[in-house]
């Protein structure tokens, strides 16, 4: 199959049955965490021409002429959250982080000015072993702000 | 790595047409649309599908049409995009279900056709007076939602046919409200009750449903609310009445969520709290 894969032109051959997770953490991209395997923690988000993702609840053939995107892909928003996460200590472990980033990433792509409320209903999807979420919910409203001042 | 060893591998079909994917149809197979239920369908329960059909590229299936009387949901619709349909009880619902990142994936006919007695959007539909367009090798037939479903996990629909569409009427001064107890949004509902009310040019009440899930092994709706709001004034309407009804009309089971004397005594609170809202959205609504 063909799909636009961290923005090259990619052809994967996953099995019938693969979760597209796999496919990726195959491809060497292990940012894609894969913990609960049922869609309930989102530590395994990725973009979907733009959208957030439970990868480990997609077909990987469902993934076919779509643009995906992992932690890994270049991105201007991913390294302005990034840096937001480092500031304020989102995280603990990290095993998390880049299912919150993503999600947060697609988020504020369409909510450029949110509230802390909104952040946090944005995020709630993703779970965090350490509860750090104080800190994340920071750390994107940081990463919110930076970005509205780079546009 | 969760690769499922066999012999021959189910093949990802993704037929454009309606047509194309009937003829796909055959022992085995399965409709692929979000998968979101499929996979633990596959993890848990045992499911190995000999093939795998994709419903999720055919336009006709992810179309929204509105007509004057109506409006047409199409079944592979993800609930991500019904965040966005012209039906707010219905773009509320879904904000409420799943979680962000599954709700890109899951569509509203997976959602009602793998009838889980606790699916959120099943009582809305059904206080809205849905109905289902259904197509198969022998044609297509339109029915009512209430009636769609026979039993935890089974519809009327037989393996080969499929759910095309939801057609919700919209009739002019009607609201509608969904409300669940459940304890994280990950999580499915304890229990579920939804209700709309619509009015007369004199804003007395002409029609009213309720209907719950997650109280029988079916989402159900309660009989007589109409007969006992109709005619009223909708400015002070009482609720109790058929927050008892509620309470009569569901047979709920225990479970390692809730009991069933809570669930029963929970449907006629959230019947109340439905009835309550869709009462609130009126008021935001000028009578004729
Ligand atoms: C983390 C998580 C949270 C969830 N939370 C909720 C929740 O809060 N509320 C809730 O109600 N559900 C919830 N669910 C369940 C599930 O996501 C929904 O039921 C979803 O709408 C199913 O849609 P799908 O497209 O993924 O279905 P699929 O898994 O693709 O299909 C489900 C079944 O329906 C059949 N099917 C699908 N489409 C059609 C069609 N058009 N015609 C005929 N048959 C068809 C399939 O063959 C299969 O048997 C949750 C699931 C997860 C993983
Ligand atoms: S691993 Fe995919 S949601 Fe938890
Ligand atoms: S930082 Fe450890 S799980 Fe979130």
């Amino acid at each position: 199959m063909r799909l636009t894969l961290n923005r090259r032109e990619t052809e994967l051959t996953p099995a019938p049955l693969e979760r597209l997770s796999d496919t990726l953490r195959a491809q060497g991209l292990t940012g894609v965490r894969v913990s609960c395997s049922e869609g309930e923690c989102g530590s395994c988000t990725v973009l979907i021409d733009g959208r957030p993702v439970t990868s480990c609840l997609m077909l990987a053939a469902q993934a076919e002429g779509t643009s995906v995107e992992t932690i890994e892909c270049d991105d201007p928003a991913t390294a302005a959250l990034q840096q937001a996460f480092i500031e304020e200590q989102g995280f603990q472990c990290g095993f998390c982080t880049a299912g919150f980033i993503l999600t947060a990433r697609a988020f504020l792509a369409r909510t450029p000015d949110p509230s802390e409320d909104e952040v946090r209903e944005a995020l709630s999807g993703s779970i965090c072993r350490c509860g750090a979420y104080p800190f994340i919910t920071r750390a994107v409203l940081k990463a919110a702000a930076s970005l509205r001042g780079a546009a | 790595m969760t690769i499922i060893a066999r012999s021959t591998e189910p093949v990802l079909q993704r037929p454009a047409t309606l047509t194309e994917a009937l003829a796909l149809s055959g022992p085995g197979s399965v409709w692929w649309a979000g998968g979101t239920d499929l996979w633990l369908m596959i993890d848990r329960k045992g499911l190995r599908p000999e093939a795998l059909i994709d419903l999720t590229h055919i336009a006709e299936l992810r179309a929204i049409q509105t007509t004057g009387a109506e409006t047409t949901l199409g079944a592979a619709l993800t609930l991500a995009e019904l965040e966005a349909s012209p039906l707010p009880a219905v773009a509320d619902t879904v904000r409420s279900m799943c979680t962000v990142q599954t709700r890109t994936l899951a569509t509203l006919g997976g959602n009602l056709c793998h009838a889980a007695p606790s699916a959120d959007l099943a009582p809305v539909l059904l206080a809205l007076g849905a109905e289902v367009s259904i197509a198969g090798p022998a044609g297509t037939r339109r029915i009512p939602l209430d009636g769609f479903f026979t039993g935890p996990g089974r519809t009327v629909l037989s393996a080969e046919e499929i759910l095309t569409a939801v057609h919700v009427p919209t009739p002019q001064r009607q609201t509608a409200a969904y409300t669940r107890i459940a304890r994280t949004v990950v999580d499915i509902a304890l229990v579920g009750a939804a209700a709309s009310l619509t009015l007369d040019e004199e804003c007395h009440v002409l029609d009213a449903r309720v209907a719950l899930c997650a109280v029988a092994p079916v989402p159900l709706l309660v009989p007589g609310i109409a007969e006992a709001l109709k005619g009223r004034a909708y400015d002070g309407l009482d609720f109790a009445g058929c927050a008892k009804m509620a309470e009569e009309a569901c047979a709920p089971i225990t479970d390692l969520r809730a009991s069933a004397d809570y669930r029963r005594r929970m449907a006629g609170v959230l019947t109340r709290r439905a009835l309550t809202t869709a009462a609130d959205h009126l008021r935001r609504m000028p009578c004729a």
